[in-house]
């Protein structure tokens, strides 16, 4: 059920009170304690578990209901149809609270359900759009294959008519939370026409009989991305997103998504950029009077604020009418520059309690962040991807 | 300079390495059926000590040893690191035979006998080795002869397997070296979680636990001081060693991968990638000859001299060495793409390895402030 909409969209200080409201409800207020060290999400790729995934679905059912869970969406898809910036004005307020994860919820409410709405038929707008931002189903992208990865336009997986629909047999890997998701935005072949126009984007059930998850054991130790096989898996014309053969405009759209979410999210929101936070700890852990580490805190301080700068800029930049674009591409490449910055502080703050879990707090749960720093550079397109769109599109120089 | 161009047994020593390593299944393997709770390969070490016989390697002639070079065990290091093979053998061999070497006297000999037969792997606990603000056992006396030592170190490096460790203690005359059996009572080893997977480390803790001196009254600090510098030399060895059988395989995989219809080696931006990397590999080896060299003139001189030349190309060579195996090891990651971020590949492994040497036996910048300093800075 979702909340009736309101004939006049109130105020934005009026929406912030309501979210206030509904907020001291149902979640505890972040209090000192919890923000601090302690509690802090170390890792960058939290292998989400069916549980924690189960846990995010619960409270994105409760934000939903109460009418938070699609601000900006259609109302007669089960949106509240209010501006975006209501969204920028929810989480602030939200950020006050202490919330559960919900990273599980990252590709699914950032990638698929906006790429849906985009490109859905109203069948399977109706399907999927409401379930998912109700947490009721969860998506994932089922981009890469072991073939196809920076070149994403070189998928195999085949999709070939049938009567009423299509059949798709192939291979799709490191999908990220494959395991527990309902539903997957799958490109796939549908002709042998020119590259870029033989592609095709769907929705497909991820419970259809055809569909083989196995996880694969990422770096960091847990296992959040999969193996996903396709085996004659059948999925009805309706839930073809776009037109036939014109998938990579679709895909396209699907990575700004993605870019603005990676770029934005600086590691997932999970608060690690935090500087008050950082230098808290360096305090606690008595490391903040040594030279080095005083540096390599204000290089990532220097970093982040600039960064978070330039894509305040970029935004500001879509808000005056200038479509959104390559802007992201360099906001990722700061964030990787910012998370390697922020490996380095760590290092030299904690040197050998770094490598070996001596029991202190607040020390070897850093190896989980430092692990995450390669996946970083590579998913959600290269830094050499990255680099390409931006020299031929900002630069551009005569790039292949 | 010897360990600019290997000798002909040299090659043979590292050729004989590698035929022993590839009989065994690699880290993956080992990791994918290993018992819990265990991170060496017990079959790997016999092997490689009885075909080798490398825990004897750089014990003197005089103990019973092969009276080896360290440009003969800088060779052995960097064959180990390229494998990343799980066995205990840097404790032993690169940090308690030095200490036990610069110790001298009898009692040293007599361990360096045990190690040379393969009777016993030793640890060394040191603050300069472990956790430099996590160090401090006490030795008193014992009525009836040899000293009872307690205190605690919280990281020695492969540690809790060792038959023997080797603590450095503060008493009445100084810091002075002394030896534990592990099985003593009063011993309490503890395997802590490890970054890197495949090298294990233990905190340990001594309540009153028998020991034996090894070495002179207050000679403990110059005895693990050399220890570090030799075991920096050696960690150095296996870091280069890591760094180019990395760079091998992102090259090999560059020239084979194939996306937007070419070699992705051909892009620019990986061929250069590759080049720098090349750099960073070239770069570390050199500053590891000199510093083998450097060790090797100490080793056979003993003069005060060498030993300064030692100091300061040792931390060249650590703060050198860490950090370009880092770097190639996170590039050369990065070029296998989103496949080593997996556990399907050895990448990760050799990320941990890098991280891990690279905080060990003293950070990066620790050996490039320690260089400036004697330097007259
Ligand atoms: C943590 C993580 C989560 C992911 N989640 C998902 C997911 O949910 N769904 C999904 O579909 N995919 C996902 N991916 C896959 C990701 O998009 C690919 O890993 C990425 O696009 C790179 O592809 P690849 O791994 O095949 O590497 P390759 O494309 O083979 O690249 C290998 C190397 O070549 C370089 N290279 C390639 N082309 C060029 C070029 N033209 N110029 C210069 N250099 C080039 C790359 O930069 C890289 O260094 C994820 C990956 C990671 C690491």
């Amino acid at each position: 059920m979702s909340v009736s909409p309101a004939t006049t969209a109130p105020s934005l200080d009026e929406f912030k009170a309501e979210a206030a409201a509904f907020l001291d409800r149902v979640a505890e207020p972040r209090t000192e304690a919890a923000s601090s060290a302690g509690e802090r999400q170390l890792s960058l790729f939290r292998g989400s578990t069916v549980a924690d995934a189960d846990a995010a679905r619960a409270w994105q059912r409760t934000v939903f209901d109460a009418g938070f869970g699609w601000i900006d969406g259609p109302v007669e898809e089960g949106g509240r149809g209010l501006p975006s910036r209501y969204v920028g004005a929810y989480l602030q307020v939200e950020r006050r609270y202490s919330t559960p994860q919900k990273s599980a919820l990252g590709v699914s409410l950032g990638m698929v359900a906006p790429t849906l709405v985009q490109f859905g038929t109203a069948e399977a707008k109706g399907r999927w759009a409401e379930a998912l931002y109700r947490g009721d189903a969860i998506g994932c992208q089922l981009f890469s294959e072991p073939g196809a990865g920076s070149d994403l336009a070189a998928v195999a997986t085949k999709a070939v008519r049938d009567s009423d629909g299509w059949v798709v047999d192939g291979q799709k890997v490191w999908t990220s939370g494959a395991h527990y998701s309902d539903v997957g935005l799958l490109l796939a072949r549908t002709s042998t026409g020119p590259r870029h126009r033989n592609l095709t984007a769907f929705l497909v059930d991820m419970h259809a009989p055809g569909v083989e998850v196995r996880p694969l054991r990422q770096m960091t130790g847990g296992a959040d991305f999969n193996e996903v096989f396709l085996d004659g898996v059948r999925i009805p014309d309706s839930h073809r997103l776009g037109e036939v053969d014109e998938g990579w405009g679709v895909a396209m759209a699907t990575l700004m998504y993605e870019r603005s979410a990676i770029g934005g999210g600086v590691g997932g929101g999970s608060g690690l950029f935090r500087m008050d936070t950082l230098a808290q700890w360096l305090r606690e852990i008595g490391r903040s009077e040594d030279p080095l580490v005083r540096q390599a805190y204000a290089r990532v301080h220097t970093g982040v604020s600039a960064a978070k700068t330039m894509r305040a800029r970029a935004e500001a930049g879509v808000k005056a009418g200038r479509p959104p674009g390559p802007e992201m591409s360099l906001s990722k490449l700061a964030l990787v520059a910012n998370l390697a910055a922020l490996a380095d502080l760590v290092s030299d703050a904690l040197g050998p309690r770094l490598v070996a879990d001596t029991g202190a707090a607040e020390t070897f749960g850093w190896t989980e962040y430092v692990l995450g720093t390669p996946g970083m550079r590579l998913g959600g397109g290269t830094d050499e991807v990255q680099r390409n769109i931006i020299a031929k599109r900002v630069l551009g120089l005569p790039v292949k | 300079m010897t360990a600019l161009v290997p000798t002909p047994e040299r090659l043979e020593l590292r050729e004989a390495v590698r035929k022993s390593l590839q009989r065994h299944p690699g880290p993956r393997g080992f990791l994918a059926e290993q018992p819990s709770g265990k991170w060496f390969d017990a079959s790997l070490l016999e092997d490689l000590n009885r075909q080798l016989g490398l825990a004897e390697l750089l014990v003197p002639i005089g103990c019973g040893g092969a009276g080896g070079q360290l440009a003969d065990a800088a060779i052995v290091f960097e064959e180990l690191g390229a494998a990343l093979a799980p066995v205990p053998l840097f404790a032993t061999v690169a940090l308690a035979t030095s200490a036990l070497v610069a110790s001298g006297g009898e009692a040293a000999a007599t361990l360096l006998g045990r190690i040379a037969r393969g009777e016993a792997t030793v640890a060394l606990a040191d603050a300069r080795c472990g956790l430099p603000d996590d160090h401090r056992f006490v030795a008193v006396p014992r009525a009836g002869g040899g000293w009872l030592v307690s205190g605690r170190s919280g990281v020695v490096i492969e540690g809790a397997g060792a038959d023997v460790l080797l603590v450095t203690a503060e008493t009445g005359d100084g810091v002075t070296l002394f030896a534990v059996e592990a099985d003593a009572s009063g011993v309490q080893r503890r395997p802590l979680r490890t970054l890197d997977l495949t090298r294990g480390i233990a905190e340990v803790v001594l309540d009153g636990a028998r020991a034996e001196q090894t070495g002179a009254s207050g000679g403990g600090r110059a005895a693990a001081d050399l220890a570090w510098d030799v075991g920096s030399v050696l960690l150095a060895a296996e870091q280069v060693g890591g760094a180019q059988r990395v760079l091998d395989t992102a090259v090999e995989y560059a020239k084979q991968r194939v996306q937007f219809d070419q070699k992705i080696g051909s892009f620019q931006q990986i061929s250069s990638k590759l080049v720098d990397l090349l750099l960073d590999v070239e770069m570390a080896r050199s500053a590891l000859a000199t510093a083998v060299d450097a060790a090797d003139e100490h080793w056979e001189d003993r003069g005060e001299d060498t030993r300064l030349a030692l100091l300061r190309e040792a931390s060249l060579a650590k703060a050198l060495c860490s950090d370009s195996y880092m770097h190639v090891a996170d590039e050369g990651l990065h070029v296998v793409g989103g496949i080593g971020f997996t556990w399907e590949h050895d990448a990760h492994l050799y990320f941990r390895r890098a991280k891990s040497t690279q905080q060990l036996l003293g950070s990066p910048d620790s050996h490039r402030e320690r260089l400036a300093k004697a330097a007259g800075l």
